[in-house]
């Protein structure tokens, strides 16, 4: 397939899927069943990119012109490759947990509920092949509006409230932050199209190099870097698939994504390094890391400990970018992969134990372990996941950004991502263990095997299977990133 | 009314000068032309103006799909005969998002004249 016309279906299948959802939207299983078989075209389609091009960098596909410059415009390189194969993946997952948990949970709306999802997945395609930072721009803020009705689904007070927080601190940093960097970047360069090595390097010097480095830093809000975290925690108000592939992979993916964007196709890491204007983001993310770990640890209700979870863990990625080494950069797009697997795993097995018992909160789930064996198992992976340990995939990204750190020379980094991984331990595992080894306290807990419905058991069961795969194909990944750290 | 809610969304974007809508463009050449003279201040004026726009179609948003109606009434959608125009205009917003050359064209012949009309009088 010609690779213009298979990018490009790749979006439109998303979007067909949005069109079917509230055409048919009235017979449940028609609807889902076109959406799932629009994810699984999806896939295919990325895939077929994947054979076709692999890991070099094709050549632009403009799709229209809006001004002279600024061009709405495509191509494939390795990171936007891996970004897209992650997403298209995953959705297929998600959308059969998606029908499982909202069947099985009595929601209503079904269908705007997976039209709007089917659009965010559509926005995340265009994100991940974007040839340029402005098109880049306008998908991102076609998936912030997109998932701010999926936030309020449940339309209760607080979820309206949720949404409200959701919207307005990402529209508010996206247009007051980083559309000024982008518009900066274009008065300067007089282009925006991402360059290997960047299209900055002698355009700019001294303190505006920094300056510009945080407006996109902090403008690019779904990275969630502190300050501007607050909408994440905010999010947990959606149903748990929205949670799970939205607010674990798609949205903060998409900001992270951004983010190694910028670092190395609009800076350049050579020019970062040299500059030194990122010395004061890694500090940030080094802080983000810590803080939102032991915010996580004070946190009872599950998904808003897995929100600060995710929280700390794309800081990870905005420190491989920062610390503007090879190594690093590498471990942060590694990460955007293994982090993916494991907290997309965490988010379906707390969904899974809120569809079988209702409960939200980590001290009312002692003991459920026995009656939910597959669930907790799942969690146990993906915690060991996103705490680094062989033989899972997270060991690998965080076994990389270490070497970044040290190639850098920062050696308190190492210190930060160590201590990183303890508090991991701190946060996660007295679930799985409580889970197991006590009895339930209160007698309204399932004490015999009652496992929620298997649409809802199974995705988890299989995204942790994953987790170990990753730990086997980590290098294969890495070397298919290779292109990136290259210079131009 | 599921119709004209949606064009309210969609006019509502383009005053907040959401990308692929018209107030983007418009925005964006305001904002290009500010930087490049060095005006900072106005700059973020213009992008201030933006966040507010967000607050306000947000409020009418929130109230339109967020509330519960008063059940007394039954409440019809509009006749098609507004619907029309209204639709017209909400995908010319759009339309006039991606497809620059009338509008930008229009402006630049206009700029043109009057710079041109002005600077005549000075001499």
């Amino acid at each position: 397939m010609d690779t213009s016309l298979a990018i490009l279906l790749s979006m439109l299948l998303p979007a067909a899927a949005v069109v079917t959802n509230l055409l048919f939207r009235n017979s449940p299983n028609l609807r889902d069943g076109l959406t799932l078989g629009a994810a699984i075209a999806t896939f295919l389609v990325v895939l077929n990119i994947l054979v076709t091009v692999g890991n070099t960098t094709t050549d632009t596909f403009v799709l229209l012109e809006v001004m002279p410059g600024l061009e709405l415009a495509f191509n494939v390189e390795p990171l936007g490759m891996m970004f897209a194969i992650l997403a298209s993946g995953l959705w297929i997952v998600t959308h059969v947990y998606g029908i499982g948990y909202m069947r099985g949970n009595n929601e209503d709306d079904h269908a705007r509920f997976f039209a709007c999802f089917s659009f965010a997945i559509f926005s995340v395609m265009g994100i991940a092949f974007a040839a340029n930072m402005f098109t880049l721009f306008l998908f991102y803020e076609v998936l912030t509006l997109s998932t701010y009705p999926l936030v309020a689904h449940k339309g209760t007070l607080a979820a309206v409230k949720g949404a409200r927080t959701y919207l307005s601190i990402l529209i508010g940093t996206s247009i007051g932050l980083q559309l000024v960097a982008v518009i900066w970047t274009f008065a300067i360069a007089g282009t925006l199209d991402f360059t290997r090595g960047g299209i900055l390097e002698g355009l700019i010097a001294g303190p505006s190099v920094a300056i510009l480095l945080a407006l996109y830093a902090f403008g690019i809000g779904k990275a969630a870097l502190m300050p501007f975290h607050r909408w994440l925690p905010a999010a947990m108000v959606a149903p748990t698939p929205v949670s799970a592939l939205l607010h674990a992979v798609a949205v903060v993916k998409a900001g992270v994504f951004t983010m190694l964007k910028v670092g190395i196709y609009i800076f350049g890491i050579d020019f970062l390094a040299a500059t030194g204007a990122s010395v004061w983001l890694m500090w940030l993310a080094a802080f983000s890391i810590i803080a939102s770990s032991v915010i996580a640890l004070t946190k009872d209700n599950l998904k808003a400990r897995l929100a600060y979870s995710t929280i700390s863990q794309l800081s990870y990625i905005t420190l491989g970018v920062a610390l503007a080494t090879s190594m690093g950069i590498l471990g942060g797009g590694l990460h955007v992969v293994t982090h993916a697997m494991g907290k997309i795993t965490l988010f379906m097995c707390a969904g899974s134990i809120y569809v079988a018992t209702h409960k939200t909160n980590i001290t009312q789930m002692t003991g459920l372990g026995r009656a939910m064996p597959i669930t907790f198992m799942a969690f146990l992976i993906g915690s060991l996941s996103i705490i680094g340990l062989p033989p899972l995939g997270g060991s690998w990204s965080k076994w990389l950004l270490i070497m970044g750190a040290a190639d850098a020379g920062q050696l308190t980094m190492i210190g930060v991502l160590l201590i990183s991984s303890l508090l991991n331990v701190a946060y996660l595992l007295p679930l799985v263990g409580k889970g197991f080894f006590l009895k339930t306290t209160n007698q309204t807990g399932p004490t015999k095997f009652s496992e929620s419905p298997t649409l809802v058991w199974a995705p988890p069961a299989f995204t942790a299977f994953g987790c170990i795969i990753l730990f086997f194909y980590a290098g294969h990944i890495q070397a298919f990133l290779m292109p990136i750290t290259a210079a131009p | 009314m599921p119709w004209t809610s949606a064009a309210v969304i969609i006019g509502g974007l383009s005053l907040i000068g959401v990308p692929g809508t018209a107030g983007f463009l418009s925005k964006w050449l305001l904002v290009q032309a500010a930087l490049e003279q060095g005006y900072w201040p106005i700059a973020m004026l213009i992008v201030a103006s933006s966040l507010l726009a967000v607050v306000y179609v947000w409020r009418l948003v929130e109230t339109l799909y967020l509330s519960t109606p008063h059940s007394e009434q039954t409440i019809q959608e509009a006749p098609l005969s507004m619907l029309l125009p209204l639709w017209i205009m909400a995908l010319a917003c759009i339309y006039f998002g991606f497809e620059t050359d009338i509008t930008l064209g229009a402006a630049k012949a206009a700029a043109q004249a009057l710079l041109a009309g002005s600077s005549g009088m000075l001499h």
